[in-house]
């Protein structure tokens, strides 16, 4: 510097105030176009490279998405360039979905539709337009649901219908709920269960009776956490003849984790399930409650006939002993 | 009387460190000073027991290398740096822990008592019955821990048993297994500097007089534990070794009664291991071989592959039945 902090804070505290606005103005016309001259030539020199760079792109896109919106314009020219190689445009669009400009929807949806580009591509896109409301295309997106067969190409869809025509989205999630399993199957019952909540307790049950490990889970731990959940429902589940020992062992997980007094006696009576998931699942559950909450229920089941059934209320009792209740 | 307080004191000195002890198979010492330790090789196969531990108590394994040349590697099973392939870390792990909270005497003696079993409805804090639904076919992994009518702790009693019989514990059964395990860890760290294309490769390990061959395959991504634990894993490991010409003679008259692709069967059972390395750090913490399913490391074929046992001693302590033994599910549960 050439003028030292000191001297310039006394030369601008004895200026008068409007010699300061003055001097704040002609700065601003010098300064201002100069810093967007710089960043101008950031973006052109960052969008360069990204028409030509094949590994090692990431660091590219992750200066462009700090930059965000002022990089869109030239993004988006990247993404529409068909005279790019596939691999470039497609990394233009991805960093264009991470910045997520309003900007970006209208040449998104182009792709989308546009029945000469590569699938890859009309998939891609539809990262950078969740979110954004989409009714104006919503037959648009579902023709595009029915035509794709790639089921990971279904479901992105079915997602962007969210925010297009809630009706069509719960139609598409029904319908990947029924024919998928897996990552695709769960995120289908937490879409539906979104769309429609008085439905949920229907949905979870159907989940857990379901032979999706990752799907019944996920109902599973949504029973437990749900504020009013439907127990009649449960409870039919478990007692229904067709039920398997998993799907009842599921729902004794359910009861003995979501620590409601109300299911003591029905965990006391899974005691002396003859299914080994069950009891076993039933006496873990009862450990949840407070000693004398359970104690004269289970020292009932002391007595019993069957020494299984005495040997499972004895761990329980002497696991509530020595537990700090 | 001095004398017979001595004594008695040494007795009770003897009795309190072999009880211990958690290995009961009893590895030969040597000086470190005798061995011709990786980076050296050597083009003699060396006249000393393999595996074997050097006076400042390392394990050491002889290996064999692609070009015909022998190296004794410093395969210690031991705790080390953490192992987390989430993380990016590579240490050893922990490979002496076992799992104290629920198995006390498991833990002291590895080996488990029946009666601890009996009484064991929580493994790190999860239900057995949680674990044994996670660990079925198409559950947390699509081939599962186990198969789909065992559970957790109906597999961790049957080879119980069969560790208990063999007179070894949870600890012979996992130490081999580490060895390799940390051979193949640490081998190419050890050579790294040299570039030279007669760069060392491990083909075999020298085990008990035994050649033992292997393959390492990686995988993307990573398993899951189905334990709440840090164990995870990636790779497909396959180890094999040839059965010897006595030991084909002693199937072939004891299992007359098999036709020959059973008998194909059973000689694959015993020679051959295909599995994960979650399995070695779940032996030696929960004594969990995995039920019957592809990635199983038999306590059998760890004995017979390792030269633990020996052929006639595993097909008596199987009642004469190696076939059924192999292919027999595990249901029974400790209750």
């Amino acid at each position: 510097m050439l003028i030292s902090r000191p001297i310039l804070l006394k030369i601008l505290n004895k200026m008068k105030t409007w010699l300061k606005y003055l001097l704040v103005i002609i700065l601003s016309y010098l300064v201002i176009p100069a810093f967007c001259q710089n960043r101008e030539a950031e973006i052109d020199s960052l969008v360069e490279k990204m028409r030509t760079v094949h590994k090692d792109w990431s660091s590219y896109s992750e200066a462009l998405v700090r930059i965000g919106e002022p990089a869109v314009p030239a993004l988006i020219e990247n993404a529409l360039n068909k005279d790019l190689k596939p691999w470039n445009r497609r990394i233009s669009m991805v960093t264009l979905n991470n910045i997520h400009s309003a900007l970006w929807v209208e040449p998104a949806l182009q792709i989308l539709f546009d029945e000469e580009e590569p699938e890859e591509n009309r998939n891609r896109v539809t990262a950078g337009l969740v979110g954004f409301d989409l009714s104006e295309v919503k037959q648009k997106l579902w023709a595009r649901f029915v035509e794709t067969e790639n089921q990971f190409y279904k479901s992105n869809m079915a997602n962007l219908l969210m925010t297009a025509d809630t009706a069509l989205a719960y139609r598409a999630f029904f319908e990947l709920y029924h024919t998928q399993d897996g990552h695709i199957r769960r995120n289908a019952l937490q879409k539906l269960v979104q769309l429609r909540q008085n439905e949920a307790t229907n949905w979870y049950v159907k989940a857990l009776v379901g032979t999706d490990w990752m799907t019944a889970n996920l109902a599973m731990d949504s029973l437990i956490n749900a504020a009013k959940p439907d127990d009649r429902q449960l409870m039919a589940a478990f007692y229904a003849t067709e039920t398997n020992e998993e799907v009842k062992w599921r729902i004794v997980y359910v009861f003995g984790e979501r620590k409601n007094i109300a299911y003591i006696p029905f965990l006391c009576q899974a005691l002396k399930h003859n299914s080994w998931l069950v009891r076993t699942e039933a006496a873990v559950g009862l450990l949840h409650f407070e000693k004398d909450l359970v104690i004269d229920e289970i020292n009932s089941l002391q007595t019993d006939s069957l020494p299984g059934v005495r040997e499972n209320a004895n761990w329980v009792l002497s696991r509530l002993k020595a537990s700090k209740f | 009387m001095c004398k017979t307080i001595l004594l008695s004191g040494m007795l009770f000195l003897f009795c309190v460190f072999s009880h211990h002890n958690k290995y009961k198979n009893v590895l030969p010492h040597t000086s470190a000073g005798n061995l011709k330790i990786a980076p050296q090789l050597s083009v003699e196969r060396p006249d000393y027991p393999s595996p074997v531990i050097s006076t400042n108590n390392r394990e050491y394994v002889l290996v064999k290398t692609k070009d015909e040349r022998y190296t004794w590697f410093d395969a210690t099973v031991e705790n080390g740096a953490s192992f987390n392939y989430k993380k990016g870390l590579y240490g050893k792990g922990n490979q002496l822990l076992a799992d104290e909270n629920d198995f006390p005497h498991f833990a002291k003696y590895g080996i488990h008592a029946v009666k601890e079993l009996r009484n064991t409805k929580i493994i790190t804090g999860l239900s057995v019955a949680k674990i044994t639904v996670d660990a079925r076919p198409l559950g947390a992994s699509g081939v599962g821990f186990v198969a789909p009518d065992e559970t957790i702790l109906s597999v961790i009693y049957g080879d119980n048993e069969t560790v208990n019989n063999m007179q070894l514990s949870h600890c012979d059964m996992a130490r081999p297994l580490f060895h390799f395990w940390n051979i193949m860890h640490d081998f190419d760290k050890l050579f790294n500097a040299d570039e030279s294309p007669a760069k060392p490769e491990p083909v075999a390990l020298i085990y008990n007089g035994l050649k033992i061959e292997f393959k390492v395959h990686g995988s993307r991504g990573w398993q899951e534990s189905v334990f709440n634990d840090e164990i995870l894993g990636t790779g497909h490991l396959e180890l094999w070794r040839e059965t010897t010409s006595e030991e084909k003679e002693f199937l072939k008259k004891h299992y007359a009664n098999l036709n020959q692709e059973e008998l194909n069967v059973l000689e694959q059972k015993l020679k051959y291991l295909h599995t994960g390395e979650m399995v070695f750090f779940y032996i030696n913490r929960y004594g969990f071989y995995e039920g019957h399913t592809e990635y199983r490391v038999d306590p059998v074929t760890v004995a017979f592959l390792f030269g633990l046992k020996s052929i006639e001693e595993l097909h008596r302590l199987a009642n004469g039945d190696l076939y059924a033994y192999f292919t027999t599910h595990f249901i029974e549960n400790p209750e």
